[in-house]
């Protein structure tokens, strides 16, 4: 009897402990319910917005305020992260915390995530969107899924002071003119080029589109790549952006050992006269040098100035809504806000900086400095390249940064890093 | 017959009390290592892709991508080994003379022993980052001013230098954790032991060697094992110093594991390469604990 009843405090015992372990993980739950019901007996609701852009992070939440401002029963909970903001975004989704508002970068990353999205397709904002903006957003069912946030570009950033210093008048078009530059600015004892070839990030995005961008019809020779009827390998194009890769490396500094900050130091600081870069790096100018007079100027790779008076932009990202969000209708009253309202424009313009992806408003010239005018007058007469990373097989543009850092190092030889561009697409694809 | 019966009775008290004890910790435990460990294995005969909800099998394909060397774990692997060769022998190596000299009477001792230990407490993600600013800004400064050649080269520019700087990042952080463990080995040795043998004319030398070291062999298993599992894990100072770089071939088998999971998208791939991982570090650390503990028997 005495034993029975040892047996069964011990019972009481162990299923104290289980309670005692289910009541924690009960009151992580609860804890949760009680927050959305406390906001609910308060009326008020919260937007997560979980975004890439570092940059924009500040005046995003300015705006933030401004709504809540007007619709008290608002709230925002902005969180932006640019260094593994995927991985950050897939650890989100597998632990059942998806944002309500997060940044898909288009087509492939598209595909990925489009069965958690709501479709925007419907929103007035939606007809104003310029092509290069819609077409990187719209599914195959032909269904838009986000608001683009910003249209990027990218060239050389040029430090006008020493162009002037070796005698330059008017930026290079053609491949001659630029190689007459590089002398005239090695003559003058300024280093004309450096190049971030330690990262494979700029590599494997910026140099390896050039070559996708100038085919004739980029997206054919891509769905050429995915089904086999197009190659890289001994592709003209690819050729000369191979060639050209190879004189912006020699003609840099100690390339391979170069990161994106020490790129970014050296231009600020008024040390290189050429550098491969886009209208993002105004802010860090501003910043770090405000009196650097900066420009953005074509990567010219042959001696036709028509083909090579271009600079090469895209959509950096859009904001998509999580369709099983429970805040979705006011989400998509702030996208309308923002993108239809002249105050929620002037917000993306003047705070965020931003070259907008719409036709029914445009940047503001103060507001997004010299590089982002230069990139603005560009996209006005028509002058640009696509940029067309997103439509690549996932990871492609970093197997892609890899290829080059082996070229550039001379492992390999042109056709050898045309061959390897291939492999790394056909091995990434499948 | 009574007292077996007893004795079948207090058997199965201890049941009860086996379980009071250890049930919630093998809940837990179940929870988090065996059932994910589980899943991950039927992960690994499928193609997921980490996001969608259409998952398809494709049997052995990913352990076929594996070891056909078309996804590249193989140069992982490959580098891993090379790397852990290398690091293991230095770590232990300097942490031994290390402790050796810091258990010798000298000014500063302990100041000494705390500044090698140091690295240690650091991790490896900041580490990674302060040694990276080190090789492209600090050592071409120290070249530049000197003229030295070697200093201003790219380090971590080619494949070879790229190695050696991961190496030296290595060793420098870890040799001091060696050193801890050794130093506790060596003043552990009784005195009387070391006395005798400078009676009976030995060197210190011949002391180090012959009596010192011998004493010492459960600690060098100990150190060994921790440093051979924690060099064929490497992941952070990998991701912050080299990222792989140049043209990946500095990608350790963790790293490897990532990118294919969280940047190209293949969680099928990377879970069974992890799964294979997890296969070759048992294997490594198994044969060498094997090995260690014959030895010890051996002396002891």
């Amino acid at each position: 009897m005495k034993r029975t009843k040892g047996r069964v405090t011990m019972l009481c015992v162990s299923l104290a402990g289980v309670l005692a372990l289910t009541a924690c993980g009960g009151q992580a739950g609860e804890g949760q319910n009680s927050q959305t019901s406390s906001s609910e007996s308060a009326k008020t609701k919260t937007i997560y917005i979980y975004q890439n852009k570092i940059e924009i992070d500040k005046a995003l939440k300015k705006t933030a305020e401004a709504y809540t401002a007007l619709h008290p029963d608002i709230q925002f909970s902005i969180e932006s992260v640019s260094d593994n903001f995927s991985t950050g975004l897939k650890t989100k989704l597998a632990s059942g915390e998806l944002p309500d508002v997060f940044t898909v970068l288009g087509n492939q990353d598209l595909k990925l995530w489009q069965s958690q999205l709501e479709d925007l397709t419907d929103q007035p904002w939606t007809k104003d969107m310029i092509p290069l903006a819609k077409e990187g957003i719209t599914g195959d069912d032909g269904k838009v899924y986000g608001l683009p946030v910003s249209v990027e570009g990218y060239g050389y950033v040029y430090n006008k002071k020493l162009f002037q210093q070796a005698g330059i008048s008017k930026v290079p078009v053609t491949l001659t003119e630029l190689k007459q530059d590089v002398e005239s600015l090695k003559s003058a004892g300024i280093q004309p080029l450096v190049g971030a070839y330690m990262d494979w990030y700029q590599s494997g995005n910026f140099l390896v589109n050039m070559g996708i961008a100038r085919q004739k019809d980029p997206l054919a020779f891509i769905k050429g790549l995915y089904d086999g009827t197009a190659t890289f390998v001994g592709n003209e194009i690819f050729k000369e952006v191979a060639d050209f890769i190879q004189y912006d490396f020699a003609n840099g500094k100690n390339g391979l050992s170069t990161n994106f900050n020490n790129q970014t130091t050296q231009l600020v600081n008024g040390e290189i006269a050429m550098t491969l870069g886009g209208n993002w790096l105004q802010p860090t100018i501003d910043n770090g040098n405000a009196s650097l007079e900066a420009g953005l100027m074509p990567l010219p790779v042959n001696d036709n100035p028509e083909e090579n008076d271009k600079l090469y932009a895209g959509v950096s990202g859009y904001w998509a809504i999580n369709k099983d969000s429970d805040v979705k209708e006011e989400v998509k009253d702030f996208f309308n806000w923002l993108v239809t309202t002249p105050e929620g424009q002037t917000h993306m313009t003047k705070d965020m900086q931003i070259i907008p992806g719409f036709s029914s408003f445009s940047a503001d010239n103060k507001a997004i400095g010299d590089l982002g005018a230069d990139l603005s007058r560009y996209l006005k007469e028509g002058k640009v390249y696509g940029s067309y990373n997103s439509y690549y097989p996932d990871g492609v543009a970093q197997a892609f940064g890899e290829a080059v850092q082996r070229f550039v190092a001379g492992q390999v030889d042109k056709d050898g890093f045309l061959q390897e561009l291939q492999n790394e697409w056909d091995r990434l694809a499948e | 017959m009574g007292d077996k019966n007893l004795n079948k009775k207090k058997k199965y008290n201890m049941l009860w009390g086996n379980f009071l004890f250890l049930g919630p910790s093998t809940l837990v435990f179940l929870a988090v290592v065996v059932i994910p460990f589980a899943i991950s294995i039927i992960y690994s005969f499928s193609n997921w892709n980490g996001i969608s909800n259409e998952i398809k099998f494709v049997g052995l394909n990913n352990f076929n991508n594996i070891f056909s060397g078309k996804a590249k774990f193989l140069d992982a692997f490959w580098f891993t080994l090379r790397i852990t060769a290398v690091s293991v022998l230095l770590i232990n190596l300097l942490g031994i003379l290390l402790a050796v000299a810091l258990t010798a009477r000298l000014p500063l001792r302990n100041p000494f022993r705390a500044a090698f230990y140091l690295p240690q407490t650091m991790g490896g993600l900041i580490l990674g980052f302060i040694w990276q600013f080190i090789f492209i800004a600090g050592f071409p400064a120290i070249g530049d001013k000197l003229n030295l050649g070697f200093f201003s080269q790219q380090w971590l520019g080619t494949e070879k230098t790229a190695f050696a700087a991961l190496v030296i990042v290595n060793v420098w952080q870890n040799a001091g954790y060696v050193m801890v463990i050794m130093i506790a080995a060596l003043s552990g040795i009784s005195s009387e032991l070391i006395e005798s043998a400078k009676v009976d004319g030995s060197r210190p030398l011949n002391t180090f060697l012959r009596i010192k070291l011998p004493l010492c062999i459960p600690y060098i298993t100990v150190s060994l094992f921790w440093t051979i599992s924690s060099a064929l894990k490497m992941f952070e100072t990998n991701v912050s110093l080299t990222k792989g770089g140049p043209y990946g071939s500095t990608t350790s088998m963790a790293l490897n594991i990532y990118n294919d999971a969280f940047a190209n998208n293949k969680y099928g791939l990377a879970t069974a390469e992890a799964l294979v991982f997890f296969v070759i570090i048992l294997a490594i650390t198994s044969v060498q604990l094997y090995m260690s503990k014959r030895k010890e028997s051996q002396i002891l």
